[in-house]
């Protein structure tokens, strides 16, 4: 890239689509995914995300006929993989909003090349975590007693003092509001994608989609505001998601749960594990689907830097675990902590620590950020690692309790097993359907962001200097 | 309205009539009339038919989703007079799943019984019931019972059903053939203490010029009784008592697990260790013992050693007490006997330290005639085993305890009669052909003698051979006719556990199936066939027999006065018991040396071999009870392992030996080989090595099937006894491995303020010793309000022997389902009351303690807040309540439950929720049975709280303190449990919450549990 051989570099540092690109070719690059037969690689990753999912229906179908007893849990281990998949997938699902919203209020432009499937993946992965919640319930066609709606049933209703109650709310209010967040941005692009149709039924459906999108000044200010509102909206949930998630240890009276940095350090780790999912994905997407002129290195190195400083504070939340422990004076506390890292878990723990802390110290050169094999290697990595913290912290607390005779080692049967298999499906399969009907880069977006040309090829600024 | 209108329609309008202003309000011009005066021509109006449409629609849709099980309910046509539903009957009765013998109170419900309880009037067991009293509901339920009478072919093991007529006519015909020839009949049988039933068994045999019943117990205290005859000159079981004893020292004895009367000795043991008192004493007890059993968990001081040496240490310390120091007369007989028993030399032979010898020695003579010395291994059947009762008898003489301490003369027990050396001896004869007919009952030689096939062997030679056992077991292959007994809740009868002290035997439920009363069976074949069998065929019945016998033979003796015997029959009935024999004071007997010289040279033995010794099992026995599942889930008290027996060893041995637990060994006695797994058992002796009898059954049905291995094959068999202790025997590593399915996950409480304790000396100088540190905790919220009752309990962790009564009469009171070996393998046991059991100090002589767990209903609990449904809440009488109906199964509140005292529904436990048809009959109706998904706990028996308060409200009483009990408490022989209001000050509850040795575990959480433990004190 041409300016970065000159100050520019330090003058604009922000990562930008190459300079080429003009706006038709934006609007074909981005619309030919929608309009081709999709090839071979589509058709092989999808296969692949549905024999994952239906690992993952034969699993549900097997736990809903006989009933938990088919996990590896016991009475006093009640929680392991379900929840631990719950609050990877939210955690996975937190990258999206932080970019589309806090990125935005922000105006780091950059988000624009990758946040239309950020946002999508926010989506899929918190539906896909809602799922346990309803999977991991003794009896779960009854888990809609958990919202508080008006029933015949006397005056029972829900309690509001339980954590796993305000997780309801929290992410049910969390995928609305991501849902709409993402359906607005969604609106220029998909009548975009109406125009451009050949066929009636595509007319139809885009069209109904984009809400009669014009395109003109005042559909134009309608959405700037109200893109503007839902990114205000949405920027507190980002931090306030995880911390409820985080509240249903926090609020317990487990040591190694009952511990009040957990809000902080949950949401670190959920912008942690979702940036990386992001990356994994985008490393995986931009070279499947040609887009490698949107998002280049320059976004993935940035999106680096993001996770190797939130490693870090996760990496800091885990030290300053053990300082409390050892300083709060209480041996079931101290008991815990010394267990998760020397016990019968102290496996899991260091895989956590080295997948999180450790590996992510690359990142702190150049070379290694903009390294595509060794950036997606280390995006796997953590993407394990953030899986095994929260199953660290789950698993390796309750399993020694306060009274040791109800200690107790959780191993996972084929069917945990199969159902985190099937999350894999259920989210793969979601987001490749994704690449194929929706724009997977923010066109309307981008376009603003594409440097004006002069004849000299000097540029001059964006549109938007100029709007 | 008033203003005149501008515009109007009609006349009456303008003129604002009132009709007018009605018909403006109203929203149409013709209302919807009402059903009542609907028209004739129009029988449903518009929306009345819409309505009924939607309602249709859904009521179909619904009708549609709900499973509709067809339901038949039969009321009675005529209800007996006795029955009202919901209420339960209580009938006194006797227990009878091991000879002890203990008084019951059934509950019956719509004429089944459901439950037993100990009856608290009986002077034996005192309202104790020991856990195989609990679940003998199981065994009357037991789906594997034969429906009826069966004629086998030998060696097929299958039978067909036959009419009981047929039965009785073949029989009648054979009994005249043998009574014409030479009439040798035997009659198997296990104890029985029931006065009538040995009367018709012996009026039975005697029919016969050979007749004889030959008593025998698999688990046999023989050795006791002959001993006793060669001290005393009297074979008789004494009665030991416990309740008086200051000082305990046993031999290898478990006479608060399974020996005799545990019920009755652990109520006796307790009451000696409650510290109730003003005056601060307790009991001290040393146990000497080669395996741990519950019995040496609960001793202030416990010895291990090798299998064998307990009759070593015994004599040291009698050559201590009598030679050294002199205590006590001594002849030449005990001289040369204990002459090579010296301490210093026991102790170099068998690792035990010289002063410990001493220092018991001298303990025992500072409480003389307040001391007992018990030995009693069960079929010890070797001459060092005899010797140790003999020193046992000696040590007792001496200190002057026989008599007032160990009663040989004024209430003696029946509750074991048998011996192997007349089963062994009935097996000779059986050999030599001898034996005309045999009949079996509540005995499985087939089984206990499998070793060898020496009763099969023997079978073959008896031409006619009928089993009264209400199953088709191992035995069952090798007799002509099984003709089954009734279970004990279904028949008449009575017991005489100590001489004098009569119980009666109530049916409460007419036979569940087409069986007859094993006494019946030979009152009818005595009438059918042409021997006379005396008073037995006088009668029409058992029942009448019974009540003959009691008429002539038992009321005569009571002294009661009453005006006629249906008056006194009636009451015996009403009570249950009645005593006759109101002198319970021994008197001691002259001590007759001359046993000793009957023994072969004593010999110390040095060897370094690996010595093994069979022991009973606290829920399985004599192997009777190996198709009852609560039993076979019953964690053993000492290792807590359920649904298998192992062979345990010394934890240094096991390292010496790289043997890892569950690792598979041979076991070679020399005579019998055998593969069974390992269980490191801390307080093993390094050259011990144990394993439970009662396992290994081939056919005692479904459940317990293939359960272990059968250890009795390892017992050393000779022509006249059976040796349990002292086997030498060669291990091997197999190199495969099993799993044993463990309830407890850690053994130690890693330095836990979870139980507290404190030595006697401590406590006698600061009755809060151990349990000094108190947490004073601030909250910034009120306090729950209970402004009626508040319930408690409190357990006494000094009384509480581990015996685990309690989790099994929980199991049914609560229709707790058991779940099996894999899913306890998975820690997913159900018990709503478990006992802890953790070790301390030394893993090759640790100190033990038990610890009752149940929910603490806290009064803060953790697991109400988390609950998101709240399926569980907190009543206004401090109960923590479940909801079951509510409950969605997050599981939180389990996660958060800092005592882990709650249990789910992992999958769905048929046995409880969709029991084998009958066991269904056993379920609580008061108790709901809980699906899959849904999480359960200790309610504090919620249904006997509602079901005494309701009794209190119908006499306009208050509850007074005590009457009521869960279901925990009533059991436990101990009275380690009190439950009982808190808001009472006068309630023993509310006294032992301010108990200084009480206090709440895990206090410091603030969950401010209701449960309050005392302290344990070690009287070291």
């Amino acid at each position: 890239m041409k300016h970065n051989t000159n100050a520019a570099e330090y003058l604009e540092p922000e990562p930008h689509p190459a300079d080429s690109l003009t706006y038709d070719q934006v609007t074909r690059d981005v619309c030919a995914p929608l309009e081709r037969v999709p090839g071979r690689g589509w058709w092989m990753a999808f296969s692949g995300a549905l024999g994952l999912l239906t690992i993952g229906l034969i699993s549900i179908y097997k736990l809903v006929t006989t009933g938990i007893g088919v996990w590896g849990l016991n009475n006093t281990i009640g929680w392991a993989y379900d929840i631990t998949n719950f609050v990877f997938w939210i955690g996975i699902g937190h990258a999206g909003t932080l970019i589309s919203a806090i990125l935005f209020l922000f105006r780091q432009k950059w988000r624009t090349a990758i946040n239309r499937s950020a946002e999508a993946m926010t989506i899929f992965a918190v539906m896909t975590a809602g799922l346990f919640p309803l999977l991991h319930t003794g009896r779960p066609w009854l888990a809609f007693w958990l919202f508080p709606y008006p029933n015949t049933r006397g005056s029972l209703w829900v309690n509001f003092r339980s954590p796993l109650l305000w997780d309801v709310f929290a992410v049910s209010t969390y995928f609305t509001i991501s849902a709409v967040f993402w359906y607005i941005g969604l609106i220029p692009d998909i009548a975009t994608v109406r125009d451009r149709a050949r066929n009636k039924i595509r007319r139809v459906i885009y069209g109904a989609l984009s809400m009669g999108w014009t395109g003109s000044m005042r559909n134009w200010m309608h959405y700037e505001m109200v893109y503007l509102i839902l990114a205000g909206l949405s920027t507190p949930l980002v931090l306030s998601v995880h911390s409820i998630v985080s509240f249903d240890f926090a609020v317990s009276v487990i040591p190694g749960w009952h511990t009040t940095i957990f809000p902080p350090y949950f949401v670190a780790g959920a912008i942690f594990s979702g940036f990386a999912m992001v990356m994994t994905l985008l490393i995986i997407v931009r070279k499947v689907v040609h887009l490698e002129e949107y998002i280049t290195v320059r976004h993935l190195e940035n999106m680096c830097k993001i996770i190797m400083a939130t490693g870090l504070m996760v990496g800091y939340a885990y030290a300053s675990e053990f300082f409390i422990a050892w300083y709060s004076g209480s041996p079931y506390e101290q008991f815990t902590f010394v267990n998760r890292a020397f016990g019968p878990y102290a496996w899991a723990y260091w895989t956590m620590v080295s997948c999180n802390v450790f590996i992510p110290q690359v990142f702190w050169f150049k070379k290694m950020r903009t390294n595509l094999t060794i950036m997606f290697i280390i995006s796997i990595f953590v993407n394990i690692g953030m899986w095994f913290e929260r199953f660290v912290i789950i698993v390796t607390s309750l399993h020694r309790g306060f009274l040791p005779s109800e200690w107790s080692y959780f191993t996972p049967t084929i069917w945990d097993i199969g159902l985190l298999i099937g999350s894999f499906g259920i989210f793969f399969t979601l987001f490749l359907l994704f690449t194929r009907v929706l724009p997977m880069i923010a066109m309307a977006e981008i376009k603003s962001i594409l440097p004006f040309k002069r004849k000299g090829g000097v540029e001059y600024g964006t549109h938007e200097d100029v709007v | 309205m008033s203003t005149k209108l501008t515009y109007w329609k009609t006349l009456e309008q303008k003129d604002r009539t009132e009709e007018a202003i009605a018909a403006e309000n109203r929203e149409f011009f013709v209302l919807p009339k009402e059903n009542d005066e609907a028209d004739q021509s129009q029988p449903v109006e518009r929306r009345d038919f819409l309505k009924l449409l939607g309602m249709g629609a859904a009521m179909t849709a619904i009708a549609a989703c709900a499973r509709r099980p067809v339901e038949k309910i039969i009321p009675y046509l005529n209800k007996p007079e006795e029955i009202t539903f919901g209420v339960p009957n209580w009938y006194a009765s006797t227990c009878n799943e091991c000879p002890a013998a203990c008084g019951t109170l059934v509950k019956t419900r719509e004429g089944r019984p459901i439950k037993m309880e100990g009856n608290p009037n009986h002077p034996v067991s005192k309202g104790g019931l020991c856990a195989r009293g609990q679940a003998s509901m199981v065994n009357l339920y037991d789906p594997d019972r034969l429906r009826g009478p069966v004629t086998m072919k030998r060696k097929a093991g299958a039978g067909e059903s036959i009419e009981w007529g047929a039965v009785d006519s073949i029989i009648g015909t054979a009994l005249d053939q043998i009574s014409d020839g030479r009439g040798n009949v035997r009659v198997l049988m296990s104890t029985t203490t029931s006065p009538a039933t040995k009367a018709a068994v012996q009026q039975f045999a005697s029919a016969f010029r050979g007749g004889e019943v030959v008593w025998f117990d698999p688990i046999s205290y023989e050795n006791v009784i002959a001993a006793q005859e060669l001290s005393y000159g009297t074979a008789v079981l004494p009665r030991y008592r416990f309740n008086k004893a200051d000082y305990i020292l046993s031999f290898g004895s478990d006479f608060l697990g399974t020996q005799i009367s545990p019920v009755e000795f652990t109520k006796g043991f307790a009451a000696k260790r409650a510290l109730d008192g003003k005056k601060p004493s307790m009991s001290r007890f040393t146990a000497i013992e080669s395996v741990p059993s519950t019995t040496g968990d609960n001793a202030d001081r416990r010895i291990p050693v090798k299998p064998g040496d307990e009759l070593a240490v015994a004599a040291a310390i009698a050559h201590t007490l009598i030679i050294q120091q002199g205590h006590g007369a001594a002849d030449a007989a005990v001289r040369s006997f204990l002459s090579s028993y010296d301490a210093k030399t026991v102790a170099a032979s068998t690792g035990v330290d010289a002063k410990v010898i001493a220092t018991v020695a001298s303990e025992l003579w500072a409480n003389r005639g307040r001391g007992i010395v018990i030995g009693g291994q069960a079929a010890p059947g070797n001459t060092q085993a005899l010797a140790l009762e003999l020193v046992v008898n000696l040590l007792n003489s001496a200190l002057g305890n026989d008599g007032a301490m160990i009663d040989g003369t004024a209430r003696p027990s029946n509750q074991a009669l048998g011996s192997y050396a007349a089963a062994l001896n009935l097996i000779t004869e059986m050999m030599n052909g001898s034996v005309d007919l045999l009949l079996i009952r509540g005995v499985n030689p087939a089984y206990v003698f499998a070793a060898n096939d020496l009763f099969a062997k023997a079978s073959a030679k008896v031409p006619l051979i009928i089993s009264f056992n209400d199953r088709l077991d191992e035995t069952s292959e090798f007799v002509d006719y099984v003709c089954p007994d009734h279970h004990a809740l279904e028949s008449w009868g009575d017991a005489e556990p100590q001489r004098g002290v009569f119980s009666i035997q109530q049916p409460t439920i007419s036979p569940l199936f087409n069986t007859r009363a094993f006494q019946e069976s030979l009152l009818m074949w005595a009438q059918k066939s042409k021997c006379s069998a005396g008073a037995l065929e006088t009668y029409n019945n058992w029942y009448d027999f019974l009540r003959g016998y009691w008429q002539k033979t038992i009321y005569p003796t009571t002294g009661v006065n009453a005006p006629s015997f249906n008056a006194f029959w009636d009451s015996v009935l009403r009570d249950g018991v009645i005593v006759a024999n109101h002198n319970d004071n021994g008197s001691s007997r002259s001590f007759r040396s001359s046993g000793f010289s009957t023994l072969p040279a004593a010999s110390l033995n040095n060897s370094t071999d690996m010595y093994l010794t069979l022991y009973t099992p606290m829920g399985l026995y004599d192997g009777r009870h190996a198709n009852n599942a609560w039993l076979q889930e019953l964690p053993d008290p000492v290792t807590k392992i359920t649904w298998d027996n192992y062979v345990s060893i010394a934890p240094a041995t096991a390292k010496t030996l790289g043997l890892n637990k569950g690792d598979i060994i041979k076991v070679d006695t020399g005579s019998t080989q055998l593969e069974a797994p390992i269980h490191i058992l801390p307080g093993m002796h390094p050259q011990g090595l144990a394993i439970a009898v009662g396992y290994g059954r081939t056919k005692s049905g479904k459940v317990g099937n293939g359960v272990g291995v059968n250890a009795f094959a390892l017992a050393a068999i000779n022509a006249k006894a059976a040796n349990w202790t002292g086997i030498a025997t060669k291990i091997q590593k197999t190199g495969s491995n099993m799993m044993l399915a463990c309830t407890q996950g850690h053994q130690t409480m890693e330095g836990r303020p979870i139980v507290k304790e404190a030595t006697f000396e401590e406590f006698a100088k600061n009755p809060h010793a151990g349990n000094e540190e108190h947490h004073h905790l601030i909250t910034m919220w009120d306090k729950h309000k209970y402004p009626g009752h508040k319930w408690g309990m409190a357990i006494n962790l000094n009384t509480c022997t581990g015996c685990s009564a309690c989790v099994i009469a929980c199991q049914a009171e609560n229709n707790i389902p058991t779940v099996g070996k894999d899913q306890v393998a998975r820690d997913r046991v159900m018990h709503w009351m478990r006992i802890d059991r953790y070790y301390k100090g030394d893993e090759a002589n640790p100190e033990v303690v038990n610890q009752p767990m149940l929910c603490q209903h806290c009064d803060n609990a953790p697991c109400e807040t988390v609950c998101p449904v709240i399926a569980t809440a907190h009543s206004d009488e401090g109960l923590n309540q479940q909801i079951y109906n509510r409950c969605v199964g997050t599981r939180y509140c389990a996660n958060n439950c800092p005592y882990k005292a709650r249990k789910f529904n992992f999958l769905t436990y048929d046995s409880a929720a969709n029991p084998e048809a009958p066991l269904h009959l056993m379920l609580n109706p008061e108790v709901t049975v809980r699906t899959r998904g849904v999480m359960e706990k200790c309610t504090f028996c919620v249904q006997r709280i509602e079901e005494k308060k309701s009794w209190a409200k119908d006499r306009g009483i208050a509850l007074p303190d005590g009457e009521l009990k869960t279901a925990c408490q009533q059991s436990c022989p101990a009275d380690a449990i009190v439950f009982g209001d808190a808001n009472n000050p006068d309630s023993k509850l509310a006294k032992l919450m301010k108990n200084p040795r009480g206090y709440n575990l895990l206090a410091e959480l603030n969950t401010a549990p209701a449960v309050t433990y005392l302290t344990k004190i070690r009287n070291v």
